[in-house]
């Protein structure tokens, strides 16, 4: 039992601008089960596609079954025995579950010929292992994601799996579904593999692990063993960090409602949501990761539908909720993946910081080609935008420099609202300051601004008021004083406490 | 300061706009099917009246292949050019002939069906969602029947020299529809550089979320390149029946794949967000000089299309390596 | 990658030339090739109706290569006047454009319906046979007009023998050109047997004389394509002494649309051509050709559509024409001497 599988040590990862992991240490013993827990952004993914081989190490070392490993590629980790289920999961939607646990291994007769009677058989002993109770011929689209979920533990135990890492394998399942999957884990355990845990919820955290350890900001906080410790001293662990003076939040006088969203509901992840924003208020949306904080965003600017619900802005009532609609009414919505929602990447940077704003440099329809001119250089020059000239293809700008321009075409509408998703995601350090100022610049000339952020330092350190989402419903709402890490996790994870 | 920067940089670019835009290849490739031309049959090629005429050949299909860029631009296509072509130019004919209509409304009408047809094309891709492979085959054959339905499968002929004048004329010792083409190739350009619109066409084919989320009508620009689209179709084909003067239900068959020849070989590419107006008429050229320098160095019929799509081939890779290297 | 695309192109093209030779061979032999079904004078199908069938309940169902082609509409006008003679129902069905395929699936649904009589001109000979024999085993006779398929189990075939007009069209041209010289050949779609018997009928023909025939060339069956290949290649070739289009394809477009054959023929050239629809006609009148050979498309129509009813009816007269059951149709030529006569047997456009 206290055999170590694997040891990791002194990891350390550098992405650009951002140091991810720094001397990390894990151990992780043969069939115990092992939390790991962090904040978004500590460094729990950046560890685990380490230890699958999708990205490489800087620095550390890897120790396997007692033997130093370096790992180059996804297929070395699969080989020693490891197997990542991810989020997201990796199933071929339409294929059968058999067809699926044996992708890349199928199983043949002949050398060419696939073995069906073979694959069935054997995908079917999986199955049965890990107490589901299906026909292997079944397509995978038409299982539940639970199912699914222990399709792919199936498959990790058909390539025998001496270590099965779970990223938030329970974040979309429902109650029952968690105690299946429980179960699993403890038969897992008994038949000696090694299992990690990732998962914001605490109390799932309490009811599986052996073990658990805390990242944060990318360092390994500490190792427990799960029952000599409690709740409020892990929340501390994770959050426990001051506040740095990178967020130059500047007081300024709040004034009347700009933005009012009542009872909206949209899709499926947006559930009876009101809130209101004021003039110069920063209004952060604090939550994990799927909590329905973008889906919002998105019905309140009129790209996804909503079903129902009242969204005014400066006292008119939005009436076909359409994009171009909330343009005109100077709603600015700054989407959280600029390169599949906020650019165009073959554009150059002209073209991009005038796409929202082409009425305002025209006449009768045609574009002002001077006009257009000025405003670009005129953006390039306010955001400090590092690029060759106007007629760069945005493609070769860096990822903050990329950023600055899609906030300039937001600028350029002279918006009274701004919706920022994600405005910092995987940008460095200077190019994060720089978009903070220009937050509490827009804030002190009466834009009222909306920040969603999955770094809860950064939504306390810049937000008159937090709004708390999870689950598609607003949780609560926190004023500037009140805010604080441990508040808001308290808000998340007393509710998951609650739910189990 | 910055600003003047910019200007001087811009006046020096035009040479270097030529350099870097996708329209090289296609210039270097017909510099050079010119000379081999002009050095095998010498003065059949460079001879006036064969220019002019490979010109006038080849621009009704530019005309199309100008419409079919706006859509390639959008990430789209359109196969249904052929049949509305020849729908649109029997129409045209049946009004003057047994509608009685004057050419100026008979010409009209061709156009509005046309653009009818594109319409109709822009509605099943944007409002039914209907991928635009398949919208527009269903459309391709619609147009293609209802030419037949309408005419019987009898040609329509004795039109007025007026008529006519449109696809056999000259203009300043031009043939009219070279200058159709031009005129429209310039309205295009101006359309496609100057306009929102135009702006917007790029942007829909660069990434259709972001310009969604940027305010811009995706559907309603989708509607309207297809309506342009159907409309370039039906002036290429009103245009061709003035120039043989008559009008036929199996004019255009299988043209539409003439007119994706020219604007891919012009540089636009299937993904969409990229072409302008100058490559599809240099596509166009390319064909046309092709196929007449065939004819001048009298290629046997049956060799013919082996070597047309060698060069279709030589135009495209030329610009994907020329690419890669930088 | 560069060399690589290189063998991509040298094999592609050698494909593309293996193609061209290959359909060249198969367009042969579907003339001389011997028609195995002859079994008897009657060539009755297996017909388990011993009723004879009143008048006004027989169909015969007319199925030209395509609805779009306009060559068919004087064989369509004599089949139905023949039918109406005859007091029996004629159908005019058939592929909207020259597809094998779409007309097998037009005859399949002819077999389903069961009529009496199908006259068929087929798209191509191989793909036909089938769908044509499966309809005589299921007690429909069917004579074929046009273009044959000489291995199914047809009745008969009325049509051209388009190799005597190729033959026909050298020899006026000899006539035309007595001192020789140059002369074009305007096809239409390759390969297809029709046209490729009518080069091979002019060229055999003009083989040893002072005749240099140039490499054929296409409009592809495409109006505007032809127009344009004749006028380029017209003017291009200012020693040319004559064309031979083995197919009318020009002649459908306005006279003013010619100019570069206005002048040929102004210049002393001659031109023969095959096909003698009404459209064409005017076109002797102005001298832009010497001469039309035309297929007799009303003979076929009306000959097929009556041998049929005989055979429907169990007429024993019914003539099925030579050995093979070929019913010559025979041709007719309008050149500036009768084309006003030819002209008023044509209805109009």
């Amino acid at each position: 039992m206290d055999e170590e599988l694997l040891l990791m040590r002194n990891i350390t990862k550098n992405f650009p601008g951002v140091q991810a992991l720094k001397n990390v240490n894990l151990t992780l013993r043969k069939g115990e089960v092992h939390a790991l827990i962090g904040e978004n952004g500590a460094g729990k993914s950046t560890l685990m596609k380490i230890l699958s081989g999708v990205y490489q190490k800087d620095g550390g070392s890897i120790v396997w079954e007692g033997k130093e490993l370096e790992l180059h590629s996804p297929m070395q980790a699969t080989n020693a025995g490891t197997s990542i289920i991810y989020q997201e999961l990796n199933l071929m939607p339409n294929m059968s579950v058999a067809e699926n646990i044996f992708i890349g291994r199928e199983r043949k007769k002949h050398r060419f010929i696939l073995n069906e009677k073979d694959t069935i058989l054997e995908a079917e002993r999986y199955i049965h292992e890990v107490g589901l109770n299906i026909d292997v011929r079944t397509k995978v689209e038409e299982l539940s994601i639970a199912k699914r979920q222990m399709v792919e533990v199936a498959k990790a135990l058909s390539v025998r799996a001496k270590l099965i890492v779970m990223d938030e394998p329970t974040s979309s399942l429902t109650d029952r579904e968690i105690a299946i999957l429980m179960d699993v884990i403890r038969r897992l355990r008994t038949q000696g593999v090694t299992v990690v845990f990732i998962s914001h919820k605490l109390s799932e955290v309490f009811e599986i692990s052996d073990r658990v350890t805390v990242l944060r900001d990318g360092e390994c906080i500490d190792t427990l063993v799960t029952k000599d410790c409690d709740e409020s001293q892990l929340i501390q662990m994770m959050v426990g960090r001051p506040l740095t003076d990178i967020f130059p939040k500047s007081e300024v006088p709040i004034g009347d409602t700009l933005l009012e969203v009542r009872n909206l509901c949209a899709g499926k992840l947006v559930k009876d949501v009101s809130f209101e924003l004021k003039k110069g208020e920063i209004l952060g949306f604090a939550g994990l990761v799927g909590a329905g904080r973008s889906e919002v965003m998105r019905a309140v600017f009129g790209v996804d539908r909503l079903t129902s619900g009242k969204i005014i802005i400066d006292g008119q009532t939005l009436r076909y909720h359409r994009p171009s609609e909330s343009i005109k009414k100077g709603l600015g919505f700054m989407p959280e993946d600029r390169k599949l929602q906020g650019l165009i990447l073959g554009m150059a940077v002209r073209e991009n910081t005038t796409l929202a704003s082409l009425g305002e440099i025209s006449n009768a329809c045609i574009i002002n080609s001077k006009k257009e001119r000025e405003v670009s250089l005129n953006y390039i020059e306010k955001l400090s935008i590092k690029t060759t000239g106007i007629e760069q293809k945005v493609n070769n700008l860096s990822g903050g420099n990329q950023q600055k321009v899609v906030i300039a075409k937001w600028l350029a509408i002279k918006p009274k609202v701004l919706i920022l998703d994600e405005p910092t995601r995987g940008i460095d350090v200077g190019a994060k300051k720089e978009i903070y100022a220009l937050m509490g610049k827009l804030a002190a000339e009466g834009v009222g601004i909306i920040m969603i952020s999955s770094e809860l330092p950064e939504v306390i350190g810049m937000s008159d008021r937090i709004v708390v989402m999870h689950e598609g419903c607003v949780r609560g709402t926190l004023d500037r004083k009140e805010a604080s890490q441990e508040a808001i996790m308290n808000i998340i994870l007393r509710e998951n406490m609650r739910k189990v | 300061m910055e600003l003047n920067g910019k200007s001087i940089s811009n006046k020096t670019s035009i040479l270097n706009r030529v350099k870097n835009s996708s329209s090289l290849g296609d210039i270097i490739i017909i510099l050079v099917m010119c000379t081999l031309l002009t050095v095998a049959v010498g003065n059949k090629f460079l001879s006036i009246d064969n220019l002019i005429s490979v010109c006038r050949q080849f621009s009704f299909y530019a005309i199309m292949a100008i419409g079919m860029c706006c859509v390639i631009i959008t990430g789209g296509i359109d196969l249904s050019v052929g049949s509305v072509f020849a729908f649109s130019g029997v129409v045209t004919c049946m009004a003057m002939t047994d509608w009685k209509l004057s050419v100026f409304s008979s010409v009209l009408i061709g156009c509005i069906s046309g653009l009818a047809f594109g319409f109709l094309n822009g509605l099943f891709i944007t409002k039914l969602e209907l991928p635009p492979f398949i919208a527009t085959l269903g459309t391709m054959s619609i147009a293609r029947g209802l030419s037949y339905g309408i005419t019987g499968g009898y040609p329509i002929g004795s039109l007025p020299d007026s008529f006519k004048f449109i696809g056999l004329g000259y203009i300043a010792n031009i043939p009219t529809p070279i200058v159709l083409m031009i005129v429209l190739a310039m309205v295009f350009s101006f359309f496609l550089r100057k306009t929102i619109a135009g702006r917007w066409v790029y942007a829909v084919g660069g990434n259709e979320e972001a310009a969604r989320i940027s305010g811009i009508k995706v559907d309603a620009i989708k509607i309207l390149v297809y309506s342009l689209c159907g409309l370039m179709a039906a002036i290429a084909g009103i245009a061709t029946a003035a120039r043989l003067g008559v009008g036929q239900s199996t004019a255009g068959q299988g043209y539409e794949l003439d007119a994706i020849a020219a604007v891919i070989i012009g540089g636009a590419s299937v993904s969409g967000g990229v072409g302008n107006v100058i490559g599809p008429i240099l596509g166009a050229a390319i064909m046309g000089i092709l196929r007449n320098g065939l004819v001048l160095m009298s290629v046997s019929a049956y060799w013919q299309q082996a070597v047309i799509g060698v060069v279709i081939i030589l135009a495209v890779s030329f610009d994907k390596l020329r690419n890669k290297k930088k | 990658m560069k060399k690589m695309l290189a063998w991509v192109l040298v094999a592609a093209t050698m494909f593309a030339v293996y193609g061209c030779t290959a359909g060249q061979k198969t367009s042969q032999p579907s003339a001389e090739a011997p028609a195995k079904t002859i079994s008897g004078a009657t060539a009755a199908p297996a017909a388990d109706i011993p009723v004879v069938k009143e008048d006004k309940d027989i169909t015969i169902a007319v199925v030209p290569k395509a609805l779009d082609n306009a060559i068919f509409l004087d064989a369509k006008n004599a089949a139905e006047e023949k039918g109406k003679e005859l007091g029996i129902k004629i159908e005019w069905v058939g592929p909207t454009k020259s597809d094998a395929a779409e007309q097998v699936s037009v005859v399949e649904g002819l077999i389903e319906r069961k009529v009496d009589g199908i006259l068929i001109s087929c798209n191509d000979a191989d793909a036909l046979k089938d769908v044509i024999d499966r309809a005589v085993d299921s007690g429909i006779y069917v004579g074929i007009f046009d273009s044959d398929s000489p291995n199914s189990k047809r009745a008969f075939y009325a049509g051209t023998d388009n190799y005597a007009i190729g033959k026909l069209a050298a020899e006026k041209v000899k006539e035309l050109i007595p001192d020789g010289g140059k002369v074009a050949i305007l096809t239409g779609v390759l390969g297809a047997p029709n046209l490729e018997e009518r080069i091979r009928g002019f060229k055999e023909t003009v083989k040893g004389s002072n005749i240099e025939v140039l490499p054929v060339q296409t409009g592809e069956d495409d109006v505007q394509k032809s127009v344009e290949i004749v006028s380029q290649y017209t003017a291009a070739n200012p020693d040319l002494a004559a064309w031979f289009f083995d197919g009318g394809w020009p002649y459908f477009a306005d006279p003013d649309a010619l100019p570069e054959v206005k002048k040929f023929m102004k210049n002393g050239g001659h031109i023969v051509s095959i096909d003698t629809c009404e459209p064409m006609m005017q076109f002797v009148g102005m001298g832009m050709v010497d001469l039309l050979i035309g297929q007799n498309y009303p003979a076929m129509g009306s000959i097929g559509v009556e041998t049929l009813y005989k055979l429907i009816k169990g007429d024993k007269s019914v003539d099925l024409g030579d050995a093979t059951h070929y019913i010559d149709t025979g041709y007719e030529l309008a050149d500036i001497n009768n084309w006003k006569e030819v002209l008023a047997t044509k209805t109009p456009w």
